[in-house]
């Protein structure tokens, strides 16, 4: 009797069959390709804040440096300085200015003293593990992530935030469309002997090391006496260009990504934009004008190894990158900004007053 | 497939689906790409020779005896990243590949932008194809008609265009 109530009564389940489940893990599915657009959107928004933050403090740390010193950080010394791999002379100042770049002039007034006395010790290069492998906070587009070349057995760290060093001008106001020297064993040329640089992030000399004793120029301090068009117009630092598919890579040869050589570079595409271009040398508008990192890059950028040669502006935020201005305001600027706009906020005196709202 | 792993794997599928998308992949570490670019013992030693050559005013080691030392003054923290141990290092010095010794190529100097230097040459290779190591450059596998060119130092002085020199 027992046994035959037991086959009437039905068994009590105990989980879901596998049809419940998958109908579950389906509905799932759909919800989450509903949502993961939006939550996108919201990280992605996230980020262009962080980043906008940390350009508020690049400038911020500009404009007390400016205080301090009563000039703005320097580009420091002639780019062939720091690619010299024998690197001794990067690991002080000489010639009576500081030869390497803002990014480094910037540290002890973004609380990152620690790092810069490193310096003497660790060298840029000679350390172990040498300085420039440490990560600076702030130094980065959250967007892209820590961004890094490996160089032998080494680690060369990233920034994402270009200064405005712009062309250089020399006494009858010629724009020299590059407007400066890579190498250090070379004196100035003529232009650039009696020249000045147009935009705020000034070059701080050149030394030509090649000759005994080293011959140098300097030239002229850059404080907001020399910005005419007033700070509140004039561009700082700016988001540089980044090709998404390179963020990070081996380096394998001492050069072959001379554009991009971490923080500490001094004057140079590393830590520079030039806001001028030309057909007298190499540089033309389609270069610097501003790119997405996911847009397709001209042909003749390919360098060795599938990298691309970045000379201009660009974000990982859509249609928009950041830039600060020297009263330490930051504003998003479109990437579909024309060229002679951004050449105009770039230069510090040239007369030309645009709204940086309409940017 | 009994309830109980239905459901844990259930469990395994949502996980995932929300926490890739909303944590991502992760991107590549330094030290992994070093360990990967120094994957060979042609790699490493093209590496040392290179950091060598940087570090003596861009002048190439005298000889093994001088590359050696140099190996065992380097810190073993930055070594380990290149899986060199410099209490190995007769190994360093044999191909992998062929099981014989590198043929090296010291004294070899050049100046800034100069071109990638062939120093490390595997003395048999495999298949009629040697590896030859760069100080300064990308490990390149040749035949013999180029392995003899770079041997001889003929690529030392090529013109290297970086866009802007």
């Amino acid at each position: 009797m027992e046994l035959h109530m037991k086959r009437l009564i039905p068994k009590q389940r105990l989980g879901f069959t596998l049809v419940e489940l998958l109908v579950v893990i389906a509905i799932i599915g759909i919800l989450i390709g509903m949502l993961l657009p939006a939550v996108q959107q919201v990280r992605e928004a996230a980020r262009r804040t962080e980043c906008m933050n940390n350009v508020r403090q690049l400038a911020l740390a500009a404009v007390n440096f400016e205080s301090a010193h009563m000039s703005f950080p320097s580009a420091g010394d002639t780019s062939g300085s720091y690619h010299d791999p024998r690197q001794s002379r990067m690991t002080l100042p000489e010639f009576g200015f500081e030869n390497a770049g803002w990014m480094f002039q910037i540290l002890p007034f973004m609380e990152q003293g620690n790092l810069e006395v490193q310096r003497a010790t660790d060298g840029w290069f000679d350390g172990s593990p040498p300085m420039v492998e440490n990560q600076v906070p702030g130094f980065n587009c959250p967007s892209r992530g820590e961004r890094f070349a490996t160089w032998d057995l080494k680690i060369v760290r990233f920034g994402d935030y270009a200064g405005v060093m712009g062309p250089l001008a020399d006494e009858n106001g010629d724009v020299d469309n590059y407007g400066l020297n890579p190498n250090n064993t070379s004196d100035p040329g003529d232009h650039e002997a009696s020249a000045t640089f147009l935009g705020v992030i000034s070059k701080a000399g050149h030394g030509n090391v090649s000759v005994s004793p080293p011959r140098a120029k300097k030239y002229p301090k850059i404080g907001f006496g020399q910005i005419a068009d007033g700070a509140s117009n004039t561009f700082l630092f700016v988001e540089k260009a980044a090709n998404a598919n390179h963020y990070n890579y081996s380096r394998l040869g001492q050069f072959d990504d001379w554009w991009d050589t971490g923080y500490y570079h001094n004057a140079d595409y590393t830590t520079l934009r030039m806001f001028s271009f030309g057909s007298s040398l190499w540089i033309g508008s389609d270069d610097i004008r501003p790119y997405a990192d996911n847009e397709a890059r001209p042909d003749s950028w390919v360098q060795s190894y599938g990298r691309t040669r970045e000379l201009g502006f660009g974000s990982a935020h859509p249609g928009t990158m950041t830039a600060a201005l020297g009263d330490g305001s930051t504003h998003s600027v479109s990437l579909n900004t024309s060229l002679e706009n951004l050449i105009r906020v770039g230069r510090r005196s040239d007369g030309f007053v645009v709204d940086t709202n309409e940017l | 497939m009994s309830v109980h792993s239905l459901y844990c794997s259930f469990l395994v599928f949502v996980s995932l689906a929300v926490l890739v998308p909303l944590t991502g992949c992760g991107g590549a570490d330094a030290k992994s790409m070093i360990a990967n670019a120094n994957d060979m013992n042609v790699k490493r030693l093209a590496t040392l020779y290179s950091i060598f050559h940087n570090k003596n005013n861009l002048k190439g080691p005298k000889n093994e005896g001088q590359l050696r030392a140099f190996v065992e003054s380097q810190d073993p923290n930055l070594l380990k990243r290149g899986s060199i141990d410099p209490a190995k290092l007769d190994e360093l010095f044999i191909s992998e590949r062929d099981g014989e010794p590198f043929v090296i190529r010291y004294r070899v100097n050049t100046v800034v932008f100069g071109p990638p230097l062939p120093v490390i040459f595997e003395a048999t290779g495999v298949d009629g194809l040697r590896q030859v190591g760069f100080c300064n450059g990308p490990m390149q596998e040749v035949d013999e008609d180029e392995y003899e060119r770079l041997l001889a130092g003929e690529a030392d002085k090529e013109k290297v265009d970086r866009g802007r020199e």
